[in-house]
């Protein structure tokens, strides 16, 4: 594995009674593309959540390049270069495609809004409020607005959740491309096909535990968890 | 020992007071998510139909008559205002401010800043060591008392207090039960309109009123209401006995004419430590 | 962004003379109905910067107006300190204390506790103003003695010299929402209003932002009261009660959130337009009142909604822009 970026050491969640995460281990290396992968409750919302400074994990730490970001505030997370888009939402709907992307870049960098529109192929839609674009357009705003901020890791929630088919395969060419420019990638999904075709490493957490780790292709020749997980 | 009493016993009247027009103020709210700015009229309401209709054919008649008119006129602003804005909070606060704007003038135009006085019960109690209460103030104690008691068991045991409850902790549960959120919230501005009202009728019964009176009893509602964290019943009983007995209390022992300086400093302080109220049970949006 | 930044702040420049020159050319009977556009105007955008742009609702924006003008008030008749020196240490004291209140507040999810605790520390300075009769003129208020039978500069009356300086607030209010609006400040404000926790996860902390808007607005509230104070020659408690900050955000609402032209183009009709016709205050307020009762349920986004209605209808207009 290349050196690793955001790493997770034996992060647990507990509210109330209940046990959200269990010593969860999680290394996203430099470059890499890591998919989290898991049933309904399984907390990888809540993974992202701890990761992303939105939560403060019961025990256990959360490093990104070496330093400590567990309990840590979700806006100085996100300056120390960890950026993550929401489940629902791409963008900010009552700003342009260009407006959200001069707001990420703090009214610098104009040469990498035009890069990240080009790349996502954006630049036809600059001066469109978000709220009236469609939503793949939406889901690929944000992924934009996270992208100029050049993160060093980049949290994709579900970022393919409620897109018909069509639009699923526009918006992971999209991801793809952004992997290969060089992009440390770590994403939530709920469509098991296509991450599996995405990411460089799976990892499966099921009732805040993780079960399974490794390549797409390693965990695929499991029979257990291809037919409890990957299917 | 009897000066404590008696002060308890005034502050445990203005808790009552404070209670009746809260309960409305968060019932409401928690059902159709209006924060009701004009809902210290209904208190106005109350106060001067009493008022008016005991010169005109006596006080057990006036306080039946004086209820409708109340429960009248709530159904008359939901049904042509409130019910058009549900869902949208500013629509909804607009309408609501606009509204305590319109009436409490019209209000001033017809009944003028002259102080007024309602039906009285006469004569005095007397407390043990000698102190005298007013029995008209004993009759609003037990007034509130019973009526917050009703209500704390209506909201617990009947159909329409369920169907509040239910809708107020999740509209979309609650709809699939069959509660139309239009239609509970009209019970839920029924139900506040005759707690105000009522309130008013006993302030009516105790002190002089003017038709500012329905706005000072908002602003002690939403305090009591907001403290007690917006939706919750009980925090709101808890905030008005809180702020009752602090402002009797510092009304007798410390300075009269400072007791209004030390609730609002009572309540900005805890605004600013807990910001969510005592008893919150849910996040508030503004706007 | 820029361009557009400095082309409005064009406008609201020209617009700065064009008010010079109306107030130096009112007749005199009409210089304090000049003056109360300008003030209002002033505080309604200056009110608009936290309800329109962030969807904070303040329930004490009228607090701060008043405790411009009594700080500066105080500070000039008691301390002796010069006018100018005392308006401006009570537009930052205004400032710093909304900064000091609305931070610990401000940021909570429970939007309605910021209602709340500007309602409670506007009726607490009323209070407080009420129950110091020596140094705060009580309930009966303070009459300000500066100016008079002084001779005013360029030979004006009171009324309207202090027209001009009320066009300079006036203006540097237009400025400020000018700046916030079209500049990034702007877009993370919007950010914020959209989604909170979207924009903490783009590095920005709301508390930060509803903090130093708040405090802006507050010392713009501030400064128009230093200048009305004098103005008026008097200032009491009742102008800085509850029912006079719901009155401007009525005023505000009733002309469009987030709209310069639908927000004074309340305060004309609702408050200049009353005026005018020597309505009683109680029927100018009622009619308030209603006017913002219908217009919530007719068209929530105010005049400014309708006037955009009136222009979508109109086919030639459409195609013109």
């Amino acid at each position: 594995m290349t050196t690793p970026v955001l790493e997770l050491r034996d992060v647990s969640v507990r509210i109330g009674g209940v046990q959200i995460l269990s010593d969860v281990d999680m290394v996203v290396g430099e470059g890499e593309c890591v998919g989290v992968i898991g049933p309904n409750g399984a907390g990888k919302t809540t993974l992202f959540n701890v990761t992303s400074g939105f939560m403060r994990p019961t025990t256990g730490t959360v490093l990104l390049g070496g330093s400590r970001i567990d309990g840590v505030r979700p806006h100085r997370v996100a300056r120390l270069g960890m950026v993550r888009t929401f489940q629902n939402v791409g963008g900010f709907g009552d700003l342009t495609v260009r407006q959200n992307l001069v707001l990420a870049t703090r009214g610098r960098h104009e040469g990498r809004i035009e890069q990240a529109g080009a790349l996502l192929s954006l630049d036809g839609s600059w001066d469109i409020a978000v709220k009236d674009c469609s939503l793949a357009t939406r889901k690929l705003v944000g992924i934009a607005v996270a992208i100029v901020r050049e993160p060093r890791v980049l949290l994709l929630d579900e970022p393919l959740a409620g897109l018909a088919t069509e639009d699923r395969d526009h918006v992971v060419e999209m991801i793809r491309r952004v992997h290969t420019e060089g992009t440390t990638i770590c994403l939530i999904e709920h469509d098991i096909r296509r991450t599996r075709a995405l990411v460089d490493r799976l990892l499966v957490l099921d009732a805040g535990r993780k079960v399974a780790e490794g390549s797409p292709e390693e965990l695929g020749a499991r029979n257990d968890l291809v037919e409890a997980y990957l299917s | 020992m009897s000066e404590l009493l008696l002060t308890l016993l005034l502050g445990i009247m203005q808790a009552g007071l404070y209670t009746l027009v809260g309960l409305g103020l968060t019932i409401t709210f928690g059902v159709t998510h209006i924060l009701n700015f004009a809902h210290g009229e209904f208190v106005t309401i109350g106060a001067f139909a009493l008022i008016g209709f005991s010169t005109m054919v006596g006080t057990a008649a006036a306080i039946p008559l004086a209820l409708l008119v109340a429960v009248a006129l709530g159904a008359l602003v939901y049904l042509l205002g409130f019910v058009f804005t549900i869902g949208n909070h500013l629509q909804g606060l607009a309408f609501s401010l606009g509204l305590l704007l319109f009436t409490e003038n019209i209000f001033l135009e017809l009944f003028s800043s002259i102080p007024r006085n309602g039906p009285r019960v006469d004569g005095t109690l007397a407390l043990l060591g000698g102190e005298q209460i007013a029995w008209s103030r004993v009759v609003v104690i037990i007034t509130t008392a019973a009526l917050v008691t009703v209500a704390a068991i209506a909201l617990k045991r009947t159909w329409v207090g369920l169907a509040l409850r239910a809708t107020g902790d999740d509209r979309f549960a609650a709809s699939t039960l069959g509660l139309s959120a239009k239609r509970v919230g009209l019970y839920a501005f029924l139900v506040a309109a005759v707690l105000a009202a009522v309130a008013g009728m006993c302030i009516a019964s105790v002190s002089p009123v003017t038709p500012a009176i329905g706005v000072s009893y908002l602003l002690t509602g939403f305090v009591v209401a907001i403290i007690g964290g917006l939706g919750s019943p009980e925090g709101v009983l808890m905030a008005a006995l809180l702020l009752g007995i602090v402002e009797a209390l510092t009304s007798r022992y410390i300075d009269p004419s400072m007791t209004s300086v030390y609730t609002y400093s009572l309540m900005v302080v805890v605004l600013l430590a807990l910001p969510q109220g005592l008893f919150n049970r849910k996040v508030v949006r503004a706007g | 962004m820029r361009a557009t930044a400095l082309r409005r702040s064009g406008i609201a420049l020209l617009l700065g003379v064009g008010l010079v020159a109306i107030a130096s050319a009112v007749p005199d009977n009409r210089v304090l109905l000049m003056n109360t556009f300008l003030a209002y105007g002033a505080l309604v955008l200056s009110l608009d910067l936290m309800v329109g742009d962030l969807n904070l609702l303040p329930a004490g924006h009228a607090a701060f107006f008043g405790a411009g003008g009594y700080a500066s008030v105080v500070l000039n008749q008691e301390a002796g300190w010069p006018l100018p020196l005392a308006g401006g240490v009570a537009i930052v004291a205004c400032a710093l204390v909304a900064a000091v209140i609305g931070f610990p507040v401000v940021g909570r999810t429970a939007g309605m506790s910021f209602a709340v605790v500007t309602f409670a520390i506007g009726e607490l300075m009323v209070q407080i103003i009420s129950k110091s009769p020596e140094l705060l003129g009580g309930t009966q208020g303070l009459t300000v003695t500066w100016g008079v039978g002084d001779e005013m500069p360029f030979g004006f009356s009171i009324y309207r010299y202090y027209s001009l300086w009320l066009v300079a607030v006036f203006v540097m209010v237009m400025l400020s929402v000018v700046w916030v609006r079209s500049s990034h400040l702007g877009l993370r404000l919007t950010a914020i209003r959209d989604d909170e926790n979207a924009a903490r996860g783009l590095g920005f902390n709301p508390v930060v932002y509803k903090t130093l808007i708040f405090a802006i607005a507050s010392g713009l509230a501030a400064a128009v009261g230093v200048m009305w104070a004098p103005m008026v020659g008097y200032i009491g408690p009742d102008s800085m009660g509850t029912t006079e900050s719901i009155f401007l955000l009525s005023l505000l609402i009733v002309g469009g959130l987030r709209s310069v032209g639908g927000a004074l183009a309340g305060v004309l009709l609702l408050m200049v337009a009353p005026l005018y016709f020597e309505l009683e205050p109680t029927v100018r307020i009622a009619m308030v009142g209603g006017a913002l009762a219908i217009i919530a349920l007719v068209e929530p986004r105010g005049i400014a909604g309708l006037a955009r209605r009136a222009t979508d209808r109109l086919p030639v207009l459409r195609r013109a822009a």
